[in-house]
């Protein structure tokens, strides 16, 4: 329905065009960790969208490309003028800081200037600065089209060469490839997805384009094709939601390019909350699965100090846990086979292993600390209480070896037998 | 066929190096035989990984001439490597086979065999999906190796391979490296460490900014070779040396 509309047809086949290219163009941004570099240069194409409204105020097709012309051939400038800098030995920072502010001003400066002589043509640039997706035209789609064509047909083709350059550069090199070509043809699509982006998304918004699906990408996926292929997938989907939620959910219409850059931002939060690797949501229920662990091992060794039987109050005597807590635990354990309840809570066979273990784990700990490092019998007790639930078989085993299979800790109390 | 192997693969006459006004070798000579096991030594700052650079035509270079056989293996240096880049450690391998690969070619299904062969043989096969970051510093190492043998070169040129791993891992790389080299491979690397440089390697580049000594590790780790080696900096000659580049160059008032 959406797709078919004469009206809304064009603004959203072309932003979805659009927001493709800028997506797949961000991800080499982002992992040569350059994102600053899409900011300055969407800046840097303000001054050419300006006098190109100047010199050309009838509206046209050709006004299009003289815009984009005059845009693409700023932002070129701009990255000449940022290799001249950085001979200077400025960090990389400085460097686009300066070459963001200097090509605003110049545009603003032509901008004012003409809000007085030209006050059409100033309207037209201001769609330029904050993006103007619901006046785009079929025409648009042809042109967007083509560009995104152009720069997925590059990332397919020099996929290999393209992750070579980015990984390891000298590499590049040594193997006799012309990563000189590639790289320019690189800042040229580069420069090319931002001056066609501005028109959606405007040139203050531009670089979050290029960087949230990228951004969701990366936290989603450790291999290049794969940030690629999410980082593709949500731009298309900010680039149709986009438009979706402002012309078809609201009664008021919201401005398109904010709203894209909004379901794009939000893809990346997402993707940051539920990455398998670094997500917030998989670190917390790593958290509460250790804490639970310690939980429950705390308990094992408490019934293992009373000779294997205790009632809730002895326990939460050395355990201070409210009682819920205790009691929960107490049936997981049960659960699990550990204990069982008779009179009081006590060890099934395999929980009096477990504990042993345990207690092994705490009292080997304390000899090493106590004969390796030397640290005095007294203080090795509360190291050895965080380790005890650490220890992985692997270390248990050199910890053994290395210190002769010991029968008894440092206090003299003895350290139960490991199962071979 | 058997390839005819050139008897020196790196020869180098002359070579000067500078780094923004700051000369880091000088007037430097030296062959390497083929079939050899060559390390580099020196102190710090000394020059050895810009030498290897210029070897590889990784920088330009102020005069000399080096003549080095073409498809070098090469194994960076640890801190060249961005290790959070999202590769696989299987993708890494890979790239040893790019050189033959045509630009718009994408590796064929030999190329990703052959790259899991020469993981296997690096014994590193497990680890083939894992992000580079997961692995310990000696995986890392042999990871970079297994690159590099893959390009099936004679010639192997290793930036501090050493770096950032244990002693047992030394010692097993160690092992690989001679291995290598009885299969007539000619291996170059540069190492930190003098105390094992005599017992591990064949030959001896000592350089401090010039070629000190080269040869047999007993000969060159001779007290007076060490004692100039390690006198060189600051030193008049290269307080003068830096001077004359820097006026060159319109960088001293």
């Amino acid at each position: 329905m959406i797709f078919l509309d004469p009206i809304t047809r064009a603004p959203l086949i072309g932003s979805m065009l659009m927001t493709l290219s800028s997506a797949l163009i961000g991800v080499f941004l982002l992992i040569r960790k350059r994102s600053l570099v899409g900011e300055a240069l969407s800046h840097a194409a303000y001054p050419g969208v300006v006098i190109a409204a100047f010199f050309f105020p009838q509206s046209d097709a050709l006004k299009t490309f003289c815009i984009l012309g005059g845009a693409l051939f700023f932002t070129l400038i701009a990255m000449s003028f940022m290799d001249l800098l950085k001979r200077f030995r400025f960090h990389e920072d400085a460097v686009l800081t300066l070459t963001l502010s200097t090509f605003l001003g110049v545009g603003i400066l032509i901008a004012s200037r003409l809000q007085f002589t030209n006050p059409l043509a100033y309207v037209q640039i201001g769609q330029f600065l904050y993006g103007q997706v619901a006046t785009m035209r079929d025409f648009h789609i042809l042109l967007y089209g083509t560009l995104s064509a152009v720069v997925v047909t590059f990332v397919v083709l020099f996929y290999h060469p393209l992750r070579l350059m980015h990984f390891n550069p000298s590499y590049a090199k040594i193997l006799g490839m012309k990563h000189r070509i590639l790289e320019r043809s690189l800042k040229l699509l580069t420069a090319l997805s931002i001056v066609i982006g501005i028109r959606t998304v405007g040139v203050v918004l531009m670089s979050g384009m290029l960087i949230a699906p990228a951004i969701a990408g990366r936290s989603l996926s450790h291999k290049l094709s794969g940030i690629l292929w999410i980082s593709a997938s949500v731009g298309l989907l900010s680039g149709f939601l986009g438009n979706y939620f402002s012309t078809e959910i609201t009664s008021v219409h919201l401005p398109i390019g904010p709203m894209i850059l909004l379901c794009a931002a939000s893809f990346a939060l997402l993707a940051l909350f539920l990455s398998p690797e670094r997500g917030l949501i998989v670190r917390w229920f790593r958290i509460f699965r250790f804490n639970k662990q310690r939980r429950e091992e705390n308990i094992l060794k408490t019934l293992w100090k009373n000779e294997g039987a205790c009632s809730l109050q002895a326990i939460q005597s050395y355990l201070p846990l409210p009682k819920i807590v205790l009691f929960l635990e107490l049936r997981a354990l049960i659960y699990q086979g550990f204990i069982e309840k008779r009179a009081l809570y006590q060890f099934t066979p395999d929980g009096r292993k477990k504990a042993a273990r345990i207690v092994r784990l705490h009292r080997l700990w304390e000899l090493y600390l106590f004969h390796q490092h030397r640290v005095c019998p007294e203080k090795v007790h509360t190291s050895a209480d965080e380790m005890e639930h650490i220890i992985t078989p692997n270390v248990e085993k050199r910890l053994a070896d290395l210190l002769g299979n010991p029968e008894k800790d440092p206090h003299d109390k003895p350290i139960p037998r490991g199962e071979v | 066929m058997q390839k005819q192997l050139a008897k020196f693969p790196v020869e180098v006459e002359g070579l000067s190096v500078s780094f923004d006004g700051k000369p880091i070798l000088w007037e430097v000579d030296f062959s390497i035989a083929a079939g050899t096991l060559t390390a580099i030594v020196g102190p710090n700052g000394a020059g050895k990984s810009t030498l290897l650079r210029a070897l590889l035509g990784l920088i330009r270079v102020d005069s000399g001439k080096i003549s080095i056989q073409k498809n070098v293996a090469y194994v960076p240096q640890r801190c060249e490597i961005d290790w959070d880049f999202p590769i696989t450690a299987f993708d890494v391998v890979l790239m040893g086979r790019y050189g033959k690969l045509g630009p718009l070619r994408w590796p064929r299904k030999a190329d990703k065999l052959a790259a899991l062969a020469m993981m296997r043989r690096l014994g590193i096969e497990d680890l083939k999906d894992r992000q580079i970051r997961q692995l310990s510093g000696g995986q890392q190492q042999r990871l970079f190796i297994a690159r590099a043998l893959l390009q099936n070169s004679d010639l192997l040129i290793l930036d501090e391979p050493f770096a950032g791993i244990d002693m047992a891992t030394e010692k097993s790389l160690m092992v690989l490296f001679q291995e290598l080299t009885a299969e007539g491979k000619t291996l170059l690397l540069v190492h930190h460490d003098l105390s094992t440089a005599k017992e591990y390697f064949d030959h001896l580049l000592l350089i401090n900014r010039r070629l000190i000594a080269s040869g047999a590790p007993e000969k060159v780790l001779s007290p007076e070779n060490l004692q100039r080696c390690y006198q060189i900096h600051g030193s008049l000659l290269e307080e003068v040396a830096q001077l004359s580049k820097q006026k060159e160059r319109g960088l001293s008032t």
